[in-house]
């Protein structure tokens, strides 16, 4: 590759690590809001209050991003929604990376039939698109935040296992590894010492693309009626409740939609700015 | 390509199916009382019981599997539990409506993705650059429901340009091929923009400028031809995730589809139509990644599968 002009790089430089400050400050922010909910809301998400119903947004002092038809404060619900939104999405990357790491590792460093099992587990889970398996898997296990935390869970560990396979079938090879086995480590210390802490940095960029995908998937289960179960405040649930007022009413639909955005394009920005720190390519578009 | 390759793909094509079957027969046996999900709503504790007989769900496991397998087999998928016809027939007539969405929607994100990943690239760190890349964090970031919800409020609702549901005329694919062809867009404006980067530093196009080709003779002799593969691949690769987002799109716009109608099969607790729509799903992914496998092959002949 061409050498880029000094300047330029610099500029290139601060730019991918400016959008990548971003995209922390903004996640961070919204899951500050999230944890102190009750500290900055000053309505309670649930109680109607008819008299106050679907007031547009910035129309009153008190009801800054408006109210739904049953006169919530649409920001109130924002911020709780974001509580179920993001502890979903949290929850749920860190089981499908536990799983798919574990799996990933050990049948990339012990090769033979388990790796033959996991490989072709992945190639199964893989041909069906990500959103259907999760719908079909909910439609068996039934609605509510601890099965969509076990569905997503479930259903989004194949990237982390490829991953985490690769990174082992590499390392296996490498002298360091090769002398820890021969020298007589456990195929656990080589395991947990020695290939996991390398697979770290990859296994951390997916996790922040996974995780922006685990928060469209649960809110699109949401938006189905199979996720988050009303009156509980979910980000998707608010969207489907809009569609009945689409005509008068935009905000209720449009808000919650653009809190979505802005957590799935901050982690997408981490993402990109994590990838671009550790310059490796992994299998994820 | 070797006609090994193709015949060793053909073949995994039925092993990665029985894999699926696998998944969902021990799911529905995992979930508790399978005959729950057969029964409707209100069914009551002898229902149950008389589905349970009907079924074989008292057999041993194994049995059951073998008769699930075999069941599948010849064809039978069970009935609707709601229409009281063949589930497989439910969801096979809807397929060309599927398959029009998505073509549609493929057509649509390849005529914006690949100009506005061309122009940012070739205009690289511009204003227009600035202002694609928008449009991609946008277009990856934004539910695709939400889109779609957004479409109808503001060019069916407010504008009223093209009707909010349904299929008939030209004007009903405008709006859930757009929706559905927005994150697909931005992601093939993405490879095209990062590809042609890439390619424009490669040592032959020093060479072809040097040797005095004009800046249209080298993008489109030597950059373009060369920068199109990457973004082929993406395609491939993300025709899945198109068909996926198919669910979400046809069932907003009640688009007469077999992937809105697994959607509609759940929340009127239809299993074995959703079981059916999930296996025509599986099966479709497996035949466009085969294809995609051909298309390269054909496209670069450096790449072989051995």
């Amino acid at each position: 590759m061409v050498k880029k002009p000094m300047n330029r790089k610099i500029l290139s430089g601060f730019f991918s690590n400016f959008t990548g400050i971003v995209g922390i400050f903004l996640l961070s922010a919204i899951l500050l809001l999230a944890v102190f909910a009750p500290v900055f809301t000053q309505h309670d998400p649930v109680v109607s209050n008819l008299k106050v119903k679907l007031q547009p947004p910035l129309a009153d002092p008190n009801y800054v991003f408006g109210t739904d038809q049953l006169g919530r404060d649409i920001f109130s619900r924002l911020v709780f929604g974001a509580r179920v939104s993001m502890f979903v999405g949290i929850a749920s990357t860190l089981i499908s990376c536990v799983l798919g790491v574990a799996l990933g590792l050990m049948s990339g460093f012990f090769g033979g039939w388990f790796d033959n099992i996991v490989t072709y587990l992945c190639d199964v889970m893989l041909s069906i698109p990500f959103i259907v398996l999760v719908i079909a898997v909910i439609a068996i296990l039934g609605s509510g935040t601890v099965n969509v935390i076990i569905t997503l869970g479930l259903s989004g560990w194949v990237q982390f296992a490829k991953i985490a396979r690769s990174k082992a079938l590499t390392m296996r090879n490498l002298e360091y590894v090769v002398s820890a086995i021969s020298t007589g480590a456990s195929s656990k210390r080589v395991l947990f010492r020695h290939i996991l802490p390398n697979t770290v940095p990859s296994i951390i960029t997916m996790a922040s693309f996974q995780f922006a995908q685990m928060i469209i998937a649960e809110a699109s289960l949401s938006f189905l009626g199979m996720g988050i179960r009303p009156p509980a405040p979910s980000w998707g649930g608010m969207i489907s409740d809009g569609r009945s007022f689409m005509q008068t009413s935009w905000w209720l639909s449009a808000i919650p939609g653009i809190a979505i955005l802005l957590v799935v394009v901050s982690a997408n920005l981490i993402g990109d700015w994590l990838r671009e720190q550790n310059d490796k390519n992994i299998t994820s578009f | 390509m070797s006609k090994r390759y193709l015949v060793r793909r053909l073949i995994q094509i039925p092993f990665t199916i029985l894999g699926i079957l696998t998944i969902i027969f021990f799911l529905m046996r995992l979930s508790g009382d399978p005959a729950t999900l057969f029964a409707s709503q209100n069914a009551s504790v002898e229902d149950l019981a008389a589905i349970r007989e009907r079924m074989g769900f008292n057999d041993p496991l194994i049995v059951q599997y073998g008769r699930f397998l075999l069941d599948i087999l010849r064809g039978d998928f069970g009935n609707s539990l709601r229409y009281d016809q063949s589930a497989f027939w439910l969801i096979a007539r809807r397929i060309p409506a599927t398959l029009k969405l998505a073509f549609a929607s493929l057509l649509f994100s390849v005529l914006i993705g690949v100009p506005v990943g061309v122009v940012s690239a070739l205009k690289r760190d511009s204003f227009i650059d600035k202002l694609s890349m928008l449009f991609v964090l946008i277009g990856q970031g934004a539910p695709v429901f939400w889109i779609g919800i957004m479409f109808i409020m503001i060019f069916s609702l407010q504008l009223k340009w093209f009707p909010a549901s349904g299929d008939g005329s030209f004007k009903h694919i405008i709006l859930p091929s757009f929706t559905l062809g927005l994150f697909f867009a931005a992601r093939i404006a993405r490879f095209t923009r990062s590809s042609i980067i890439e390619v424009k530093h490669e040592h032959y196009i020093r060479t072809a400028q040097y040797k005095g080709l004009t800046p249209k003779g080298v993008f489109y002799k030597h950059i373009a031809k060369n920068a199109a593969i990457p973004v082929i691949t993406i395609i491939g690769l993300s025709l899945p995730s198109l068909i996926g987002g198919a669910v979400m799109v046809e069932s907003i716009f009640a688009w007469p589809g077999f992937a809105g109608f697994i959607v509609t099969a759940v929340s009127n607790r239809d299993y074995p139509v959703v079981q059916s729509g999930v296996l025509f799903m599986a099966i479709f992914v497996a035949i466009i990644n085969l294809l995609v496998d051909v298309i390269y092959c054909l496209l670069d002949p450096r790449i072989t599968y051995d």
